[in-house]
């Protein structure tokens, strides 16, 4: 939905067309594309009994090139291209639908009794329209209506003055902020408040165009602070360097020649004293930088900690569905990337960029002090060489992006085949996909022959390029000196700081992408550091103590969904009495993994509420909940180590008694003594892969070493054949007494023993009640019941 | 039974729908069906949704019909089984669903911080959007098509990367 100060002035003129006053709107939403797919400005207008399409453009036009940006957007003119109204009451139904670009909103229309697209949009506003449709359908109880609007419900206007011109003048102008925008979710905080623009990502509320490099900076060195003391002498220590870097050239150049070798000079003959001098400069430079250097080497590794640290608490601390988000999901694999090009950055350029900054600006001064018709000689190439370079990194950087994609398909088809090795072998396409390796790595032989060849021809020119205007500088200057003009010490020390010149100018052509990925890089751990979890604890959260927790779980009318835009689950409500062991049965992907994961509250849930013992999850403490409900997945995830670190994972203190008690309810404890290291057999990557089976049972060991009142099986013990799954139901039985259990499976079977089971179909509990109450209801289970009997028939096996 | 062996095509049961089956038409701003069964009815459907099996390799062929429930009423081999009227309308339906707008030049292309801003020309007038991880977020199907995805969802296509000319090229070259 839509702020109604966002509605451009000219939308309400149009609609007054109609008799419509801008006080007669309930709500407005702002679709933007029209039937063609081309950008524009639509708003729907939705009064008490019409819904009136505004088709038109808002030329918007940011200032883009203004070096100060605008506070405000620029609206130049809205201008109207189509106008057109429908009866609401001839329309239900109300439904936004995907296409393959952009989403459309559709309606039911009884009076042509036809189905009819209303507008169509990008997805950026699918959701408003959902929320839209939501509305117009009328249905009660979404959540959130207008939560902050005071004014509430608009009581109905009936359409007064009519089709009659409506009044012009002082009401012209929308002065009114909303005031008379009813029913409408303030979501004014979508915006940036800069420069107006939509945030691209609503739950990271960072607009990319207007954050300032000044906050990045104070972030990075936010991380600094600490090391301030050693920073100041670090800093310190480069402003010696740089300073003996600059005065050595003229003591053993200009100074030596002009002073000790030539007769007349003050020092005339003193070698010796030249060359004390010049190794006590190396003696102190060598000194200084060893000072830095150990500097250096104890805060950075520190500041590249304390980084991770913050970081991974910070990644930690989300949400799931932060994970899960498929945008943000790219952006975790780039962390630890962007952690060491910011650690990179501080180690090997940032150090650097001062010296040289500094040396370059000390050395320029003095060649301008010392003569400046040679300084022009000698610095009227530095331009031209520094483009000359940027140019050359710029293509070397295409090139290099270009080996590194190559590199990238190659190996990604290596290990692809090798970890396919038996569908390959299966299908006989070995040659197949021989050719395939040999076309990508043709491919890569050819990239990495382009930039050899590049690097070959082009940096040479460049270097040859300097050595010019060294030999140009040598030339000027050595008729200066037989004229007379310039004594021969001082060419000596001029072409010493001339090429003094050289290194910084590539090392600043390099820096400005080692800074412009500093920044992106900082830019995105920012991004991380500062999402908030969507999920957290409240502050006053109870906790239950676990002689207090009974295990009573109840869902009233939950609805969920992993986008906002699709629901998984809708108005689930289930009654789970304390100790009750209950089954949830259903279709693949008709939600019932979902609702495990809503009462371990790795997701929040959109509308609706589940309680334990009465009170509401959200109120509960994490480790509350964490301690008392143990789940076992269908995704069961082995961490790298011994079994035993992977049993003790959710009881780190348990003793070896406790863990083979629970490894031999979950029946992993037979296979695990028969393996030669027993339960030191180590997991993971080059060591031993235990099978689908296995694993299960180890996480269901896991799961019970936590003694849990509540215990989820979802899908526990899918990969196990039916005679070892009869064998652990029977040790889980006793287990199971006076514990909630909630066991998830589409195995029948499995779900024998259950008290009561729930169908759920699309999201719904679609039928409920004991094994023999749903037979007898003939539905959903029934079907099920009979499928699955009747495949085991059969086989031979249901006689 | 009969001791025939079951080829492929029994087993799958798929149905395929042709002009003695199925009848489309023009209903509201979409398309309904009259679809006849096995068992010889007929059921009229007020809407049917139309998916491509390929829609990249062969639009109008191959065909999913599916009603509100999303289950598929049949399959339709190729348009050209159906009359010129009624392929005129399985036509526009899915031309409208599956519009993509195509990317004929890029205007201009920023990166700044992880997000990356396109002004493009397209055949649908002058476009532009944002990307996040840009090299992510364009697909590139074959040796010569690309398809981009936006931050929201949108996506957007280039028909022939060679066709394009040298700048633009250029341009998208780095994330391809």
């Amino acid at each position: 939905m839509t702020e109604f100060d966002r509605i451009p002035k000219e939308v309400f003129s149009e609609a007054e067309k109609f008799g419509v006053l801008q006080k007669d709107i309930l709500f407005a939403a702002h679709a933007d594309k029209n039937p063609e797919g081309v950008f524009c400005d639509n708003w729907v207008l939705v009064t008490e009994d019409e819904i009136i399409m505004v088709g038109g453009i808002n030329l918007v036009l940011p200032k883009e090139n203004g070096r100060k940006r605008d506070k405000q957007r620029l609206t130049v003119k809205y201008s109207k291209i189509s106008l057109d109204r429908m009866d609401r009451n001839d329309l239900s139904d109300f439904k936004t639908e995907k296409q393959i670009s952009g989403c459309i909103m559709t309606a039911y229309n009884k009076k042509t009794e036809g189905y009819c697209l209303v507008t169509y949009l990008t997805c950026q506003y699918e959701e408003d329209f959902q929320e839209l449709c939501r509305l117009l359908n009328n249905k009660p109880g979404s959540s959130d209506e207008a939560p902050e609007d005071s004014e509430g419900q608009h009581p109905p206007h009936p359409n007064g003055p009519g089709g009659g011109p409506p009044p012009k003048g002082g009401h012209g102008p929308h002065g009114g902020h909303g005031n008379h925008g009813p029913v409408r979710r303030k979501k004014d905080d979508d915006y940036c408040p800069k420069c107006g623009r939509r945030f691209p990502d609503p739950h990271n509320k960072i607009c990319p165009h207007c954050i300032d490099k000044a906050s990045v900076v104070k972030r990075l060195f936010f991380f600094a602070r600490k090391y301030i003391f050693s920073v100041i002498i670090i800093l310190l220590a480069m402003v010696a360097v740089s300073a003996i870097g600059v005065v050595s050239p003229y003591i053993s150049s200009g100074f030596f020649y002009d002073q000790v070798l030539t007769k007349g000079g003050k020092f005339y003959g003193e070698v010796m004293l030249v060359i004390f001098l010049i190794v006590s400069l190396r003696i102190a430079s060598l000194l200084v930088d060893m000072v830095n250097n150990i500097i250096t080497a104890r805060i950075v590794p520190k500041l590249a900690y304390d980084m991770k640290k913050t970081i991974f608490d910070s990644v930690e601390k989300l949400s799931l569905g932060y994970f899960t988000n498929r945008r943000t999901g790219a952006l975790m694999n780039q962390v630890t990337g962007d952690a060491n090009t910011i650690y990179w950055f501080f180690v090997d350029g940032l150090p650097y960029l001062i010296v040289n900054v500094l040396q370059t600006v000390a050395v320029a001064v003095l060649m301008f002090f010392i003569d400046w018709r040679l300084s022009i000689v000698a610095l009227i190439f530095c331009p031209l060489c520094f483009w000359l370079i940027k140019l050359l990194s710029l293509k070397m950087k295409k090139f290099h992006a270009k080996r590194y994609s190559a590199a990238r398909s190659m190996n990604g088809q290596l290990s692809d085949v090798l970890a396919g090795v038996r569908v390959v072998k299966a299908f006989s396409r070995e040659r197949d996909e021989i050719s395939r390796f040999n076309q990508r790595s043709e491919y890569l032989a050819e990239t990495d022959k382009k930039i050899g060849l590049f690097a070959g021809t082009a940096y040479p020119g460049v270097t040859f390029l300097f050595t010019l205007s060294s030999v140009l500088v040598l030339g000027v200057g050595g008729w200066f000196v037989i004229k007379g003009q310039m004594t021969y010490g001082t060419l000596m020390t001029f072409t010493a700081y001339s090429a003094m010149l050289i290194s910084p100018l590539m090392f600043f052509v390099n820096i400005t992408q080692s800074i412009t990925n500093c920044f992106n890089a900082t830019y995105r751990l920012m991004e991380v550091m500062d999402a908030e979890p969507e999920v957290f604890e409240k502050d006053d959260a109870q906790s239950i103590s676990r002689e207090d927790f009974r295990g009573c779980v109840s869902f009233c009318d939950v609805t969920f969904g992993y986008d906002k835009t699709r629901k998984v689950i809708e108005d689930v409500t289930m009654d789970i009495p304390a100790g009750a062991k209950i089954g949830i049965v259903g279709h693949t992907g008709a939600g019932k993994s979902t609702i495990a994961n809503l009462l371990i509250r790795l997701y929040d849930t959109d509308m609706g509420r589940i309680t334990i013992d009465g009170i509401d999850v959200r109120d509960l403490t994490f480790d509350t909940l964490r301690k008392n409900i143990a789940i076992v997945s269908q995704e069961t995830y082995l961490f790298q180590g011994t079994i035993l670190d992977n049993i003790r994972y959710a009881k780190p203190e348990a003793t070896m008694e406790e863990i083979i008690t629970a490894s031999k309810i979950s029946g992993a404890h037979d296979f695990i003594i028969k393996l030669p290291d027993g339960y030191a057999t180590r997991l993971g990557w080059g060591y031993k892969e235990l099978s689908g089976g296995e694993r299960q049972r180890v996480s269901i060991a896991r799961a019970i070493l936590r003694d849990p009142k509540i215990l989820i099986l979802d899908e526990a013990t899918s990969a196990m054949d039916t005679k070892t799954e009869r064998s652990i139901q029977a040790a889980l039985e006793k287990l199971t007494q006076n514990r909630t259990t909630i066991m998830i499976a589409h195995r029948l079977s499995t779900l024998r023993d259950c008290e009561k089971l729930f169908v759920i179909e699309h999201g719904k509990v679609a039928e409920e009640g004991t094994h023999r109450e749903l037979i007898q209801q003939k539905g959903i289970y029934f079907k099920l019941y009979t499928l699955q009997y009747q495949a085991l028939k059969n086989a031979g096996v249901g006689e | 039974m009969k001791d025939s062996v079951f080829t492929l095509a029994d087993a799958a049961g798929i149905v395929y729908l042709t002009k003695d089956t199925a009848h489309f038409f023009k209903e509201g701003d979409f398309i309904g069906a009259d679809i006849k069964g096995e068992d010889g009815e007929t059921t009229h459907h007020l809407r049917v949704w139309l998916h491509r099996s390929f829609p990249l390799d062969m639009p109008f062929e191959y065909i999913s019909v599916q009603n509100k429930d999303q289950e598929e009423l049949g399959l339709i081999k190729s348009i050209s089984d159906f009359d010129a009227d009624e392929r005129d309308i399985i036509t526009a339906e899915l031309e409208r669903k599956y519009y993509t707008p195509t990317v004929t030049k890029i205007i201009t292309l920023k990166e700044t911080r992880g997000f990356s801003f396109w002004r493009v020309m397209t055949d649908a007038g002058e476009l532009s959007f944002t990307l996040q991880d840009t090299s992510k977020s364009i697909a590139r199907v074959g040796a010569d098509r690309a398809f981009i995805f936006d931050i929201c969802g949108n996506r957007y296509e280039i028909r022939s990367l060679s066709a394009l000319d040298k700048n633009s090229y250029r341009k998208l070259e780095l994330y391809l």
